[in-house]
């Protein structure tokens, strides 16, 4: 073959190989050519682009090499290679050819192919023959053994009572008895070596029976034996006892829930549940895998001799001793899934495992076994388990964040027992949830389809604000994770101030668990005014790192999940404090900008559909809403400002109504009104502005300074001339344009970004213009037609754009001429957009009766509305 | 039990220097894409993992903390979720050493630790095998006895049964192969003289 093949094969190297391969065929060839010829073979399996197809004679061929007692061990692996390769296309017909004959020959084919049964219903045929060998031959069983684990795999129903008794009468002897001496080693010509006796791992002559755990100079097939059925147990109890226990609890759940209406879904059922059959574990099977591995878990305590292993052995020797106590763990809670009377044992022993381990520095994968065993078995378990929960997820998975294989474990367990885990340790998900954050934070890639299943379970009424900082700040967390382990941090960043952020985001123990309050304070670093600028430097350092870069896109995913849970179960006043936050962090975010578009967008969806469903957030949001009007620069929407502006005078505008919210008084009607107004004048100018001022020709520009001017103009006293102004406004524009393009630079870097950034604001200026100007009309014309003393304030308004039309957009000039035939007739505007309460959708409101609840979201009862869409269980 | 077993390279080519599965059913014609679906998922998050080691590693102060860092790169796992190319959902063990990776594909029950333990333990079978500390980084010299990386796969992993080994199986395991491997020399010899004989 060539040394240096190229990847893939080019399909006539696949063709010429083949060709010589029926050469090999037709002469029988033996020898280093058929070893030749099916190693090219084997090869153009690996690299082809499309598997070659075997024809008959040619599979036949290859059957006779592994029937043929002649043939090497290479021979017969490759040949046994190939056909399990193609034995896809070929549905196991290829033992049918081979067990035609019922002789020696055929024994040793069918061992090679066990696992190529497709047709399950032949095998079992075969089932006897295979029992009847192990019975007879250790040799036999050893080599049988390992195939079952497919066979269970693709054909467990074979496994009937009688076969299952037999199999498992063979796992007893290969269990308990195998031998306590080593294979003898034939030494030289004169002399047999004698018998070397088994050990322990501390090299003490073994105590009692055979098990993986003891050490043979050189294994005999039972001791080898015993090592594979060890290996078989799990599947074997999980496959055969446990599976079909889970289905019919699964059936029987499915029948209360009340799914058994239907005449053919019953008669399925019927159908189903006659195939799944419950057979009661032989007693002295049972016994003998509990007898084992409480052996085992003996020895995995116990120390490794140096003398007997060389130090690279001891290494793999104290990791067998963990894996085989984890193993042995897990065979234990299956024992206990399948057989409840053995619960009472096992927990004694798993209770002395735990405190052998808890004091030891071990890794998490036994701990989890152990939760594993107490969560299964809760109800029947009288031991505290607490002080281990508290542990693990406060204390020894915070520093495992970066070792996945344990996270992994960790997860998956979480994932399959939320439910136990919520009913009987909340504070996993309550207290403990700032781990699994880092979790992810650490390996947003590999854990990404793990976090969308657990988010739903982390939210508690204790935390849903906490995790909502925690959301946004993921990337920041990824990043502080990353900086901690950096050296001369100092020379980077002012560490005083920093210090305080990334022990505040590396936090182990959550805010709401510390201290008695509510814990919904001081969780926002973003308003600690003495931590911002020391913020924004380390925003700036390291943010392009590609840990960072995927928490910014896994974070809007997290979110819609987070918003979802709170929507259905979530009460009005968590509502009205998430709405809150909500819109302080609308700007306090991670400044990279598709993080930031991706966000804000979101976060103004939600907050409309939360408006949707409970109105009265117009009077609990009244004093941001008005701050933030008046704050803003309408010229300013380079970071998203012009949706929040937009989406605010929506609202306003939608639910600023004495009849939909009681509390809203005329003062604060007229503040809402009065800053919407001010923000129209503003923008119109502008756009008069824009087409007498040819200096400041682009539109961004212009919609900036004019804005300045005006709002500056306003402000200063009206004694001052028009021309001061334009000079002062001038210094002003250019202040302020410089400011920008400095603040755009050190946001997002390089100059071309800022450049392409400032073009694409250009262009999208004028559609967002248009779209802000038919909000603010349309606002403006709601309250007045609510209020009827501010129609003539609404119809000045109406009239500067009806008399410069030629500057306005068509779609513009058409709301006004809508908005101001609807405000001359005041009725029509009333009956239009005064509505009752009664008459508005209240179907949406939150129903939750007890909202001083603390139990997770998840357990609350949930707005029936929601329930088809929010079914996080499964 | 182990569905399958692959050894590929772990940059932008993504060979797969040598795959075997243990199930009838994944041995199909949508193998190819499978195994390249894997192997394009532990490139990916290995990928990620690199970078942003390599950002981190010339800042890590504490020789510790880089060593954790450094290991945690070349090791991983993820879920394979239920899909048209694999009916049951599957999880996935990688361990990258030198110029290559090996991955194996699990059913979701099994004892991942175990799994873990057995790619060290196979590397360590197959640097010895080779004579060569450094085989993962010539991965062509698999190449020149795939028949014996084949014999290695079968006897340390017996039809997707992961070997609880100590170190005194492992050894045992070793003389089996190189006993196997041996024989298959003597075998070939004795054939050729037949043959000689014959004609």
């Amino acid at each position: 073959m060539s040394n240096n093949p190229s990847f893939p094969f080019p399909e006539e190297k696949t063709q010429k190989i083949f060709s010589k391969f029926q050469l090999v065929v037709q002469n029988k060839s033996q020898g280093n050519e058929l070893v030749d010829s099916l190693r090219s073979l084997l090869l153009s399996y690996q690299f082809s682009k499309k598997k070659p197809r075997l024809n008959k004679e040619q599979k036949n061929f290859l059957i006779n090499i592994i029937k043929n007692p002649n043939s090497t061990s290479i021979m017969k692996s490759l040949s046994s290679y190939i056909l399990r390769t193609t034995s896809g296309y070929s549905k196991g017909n290829v033992l049918q050819i081979t067990l035609k004959k019922s002789n020696g020959e055929a024994l040793e084919s069918l061992i090679c192919f066990l696992d190529l049964w497709v047709d399950g219903r032949r095998l079992e045929k075969k089932i006897p023959q295979i029992l009847s060998w192990i019975s007879r031959d250790q040799l036999l069983t050893e080599q049988i053994i390992p195939f079952l684990t497919p066979i269970l795999s693709d054909h467990p129903f074979i496994f009937e009572k009688k076969t299952r008794d037999a199999f498992e009468k063979q796992f007893i002897t290969c269990l308990t008895r195998a031998s306590l001496n080593s294979a003898v080693i034939t030494g030289s010509f004169w002399r047999q070596a004698s018998p070397i006796p088994v050990t322990e791992f501390d090299g003490s002559k073994c105590i009692d029976f055979f098990t993986v755990l003891n050490c043979s100079q050189s294994y005999t097939n039972d001791q080898m034996t015993n090592v594979y059925t060890f290996s078989l147990l799990y599947s074997w109890l999980q496959t055969l006892y446990l599976d079909p226990i889970e289905k019919q609890k699964q059936q029987e759940e499915e029948e209360e829930e009340g799914f058994g209406n239907n005449e053919d879904f019953e008669k399925e059922k019927q159908k189903e549940k006659g195939n799944i059959k419950i057979i009661k574990m032989n007693e002295r099977f049972c016994e003998a895998i509990l007898k084992y591995c409480l052996r085992t878990l003996d020895q995995s305590v116990t120390k490794i001799s140096t003398e007997q292993s060389p130090k690279e052995a001891e290494v793999i020797d104290s990791n067998i001793q963990e894996i085989v106590e984890m193993e042995s763990i897990r065979i234990l809670t299956l024992i206990c899934q399948i057989d409840h009377g053995q619960i009472q044992k096992v927990t004694s022993i798993i209770k002395k495992i735990y405190e052998r381990r808890k004091t030891q520095k071990h890794s998490l994968h036994p701990f989890v076994e152990i939760m594993n065993f107490v969560i299964i078995n809760i109800e029947q378990i009288k031991y505290d388990f607490q002080p281990m929960i508290n542990s693990i997820f406060g204390e020894k998975l915070f520093d495992l964040y970066y070792n996945s294989l344990e996270c992994f474990d960790l997860l998956e367990f979480v994932l399959i027992n939320r439910e136990l885990l919520l009913e009987n340790y909340p504070s996993i998900f309550s207290k403990h949830f700032l781990a699994f954050f880092r979790i992810l934070a650490w390996n947003p890639d590999e854990f990404s389809l793990e976090f969308l299943e657990l988010l739903p379970t982390l939210i508690h009424p204790e935390n849903y604000l906490e995790i909502f900082h925690t959301l946004l700040d993921l990337p920041i967390l990824s990043l502080c994770l990353e900086l901690s382990l950096y050296k001369d941090l100092e020379k980077n960043v002012d560490l005083a101030s920093f210090s305080e952020i990334l022990n505040y985001i590396l936090r182990k123990e959550s805010s709401s668990s510390s201290g008695s309050g509510s814990g919904k304070n001081n969780i926002n670093f973003w308003d600690q005014n003495e931590y911002l600028s020391a913020l924004q430097e380390f925003l700036e350092f390291n943010k392009h790192s590609p840990r960072v870069i995927s928490c910014c896109k896994i974070v809007p995913i997290l979110l819609q999940i987070y918003f979802d849970v709170l929507i259905s179960y979530a009460s009005i006043k968590e509502i009205q404090e998430l709405s809150i936050i909500m819109f302080n962090r609308y700007f306090q975010l991670f400044a990279k900008q598709s993080f930031l578009n991706k966000v804000q967008k979101l976060i103004l969806e939600k907050t409309m559909s939360f408006f949707a469903g409970n109105p009265s957030l117009i009077f609990d949001l009244n004093e941001q809403f008005i701050s933030t009007l008046q704050s803003l620069s309408p010229g300013i929407d380079y970071i998203g400002k012009i949706d929040f502006l937009i989406s605010i005078t929506w609202i306003i505008g939608e639910y600023a109504n004495k009849k939909i919210e009681a509390r809203l008084n005329n003062e604060i009607i007229s503040t809402f009104f009065s800053s919407i107004e001010v923000i129209a004048f503003e923008y119109l100018t502008i756009v008069e502005k824009s087409k007498k001022n040819k200096k400041g020709s682009s539109k961004y520009s212009m919609g900036l300074n004019e804005s300045q001017f005006q709002r500056q103009s306003q402000s200063q006293s009206q004694s001052q001339s028009q021309s001061q102004s334009q000079s002062k406004f001038q210094i002003e524009y250019e202040n302020k344009i410089n400011f920008e393009n400095q603040f755009l630079m050190k946001r997002f870097g390089n100059k071309s970004e800022t450049q392409s950034l400032l073009k694409q604001i250009s262009t999208e200026q004028g559609k967002n213009q248009t779209r802000l100007l038919i909000t603010l009309i349309l606002a403006l014309t709601k309250i007045a037609s609510r209020n009827h003393s501010f129609i003539q304030r609404t119809l000045v308004i109406i009239s500067k754009i009806m008399q410069h039309s030629e500057k306005y957009n068509f779609l513009i000039l058409e709301r006004a001429e809508e908005a101001a035939k609807l405000l001359n007739n005041p009725g029509i505007a009333s009956l239009l957009f005064d509505m009752e309460k009664s008459a508005r959708s209240q179907k949406n409101s939150y129903n939750i009766s007890d909202e001083k609840s603390s139990l997770p979201f998840l357990l609350l009862e949930n707005d029936s509305q929601n329930e088809s869409f929010h079914n996080f269980f499964f | 039990m182990v569905v399958g077993f692959l050894i590929h390279s772990l940059d932008e080519t993504q060979i797969t220097y040598f795959s075997y599965f243990f199930s009838a059913h994944l041995n199909d014609e949508h193998s190819i894409k499978r195994q390249n679906l894997i192997i394009s998922q532990v490139y990916q998050n290995y990928d990620k993992k690199l970078q942003s080691f390599n950002i981190l590693q010339t800042n890590i102060e504490n020789n510790y903390s880089k060593q954790l860092m450094e290991k945690s790169v070349g090791v991983g796992v993820f879920r394979v979720p239920e899909s048209s190319l694999f009916q049951k959902p599957k999880v996935v063990v990688w361990k990258k050493v030198l110029n290559l990776c090996y991955t194996l594909i699990l059913s979701p029950d099994e004892n991942r630790m175990a799994a873990q333990h057995f790619l060290k333990f196979f590397i360590q079978l197959l640097n010895e095998h080779f004579k060569n500390n450094t085989v993962s980084s010539k991965p062509k010299l698999l190449l020149t006895k795939p028949e014996e990386v084949l014999i290695l796969i079968e006897k340390t992993i017996p039809n997707g049964n992961l070997v609880y080994a100590n170190s005194f199986v492992v050894k045992n395991l070793r003389t089996e192969i190189e006993a196997t491997i041996l024989n298959k020399k003597k075998n070939l010899k004795d054939l050729e003289i037949k043959k000689a004989i014959k004609k």
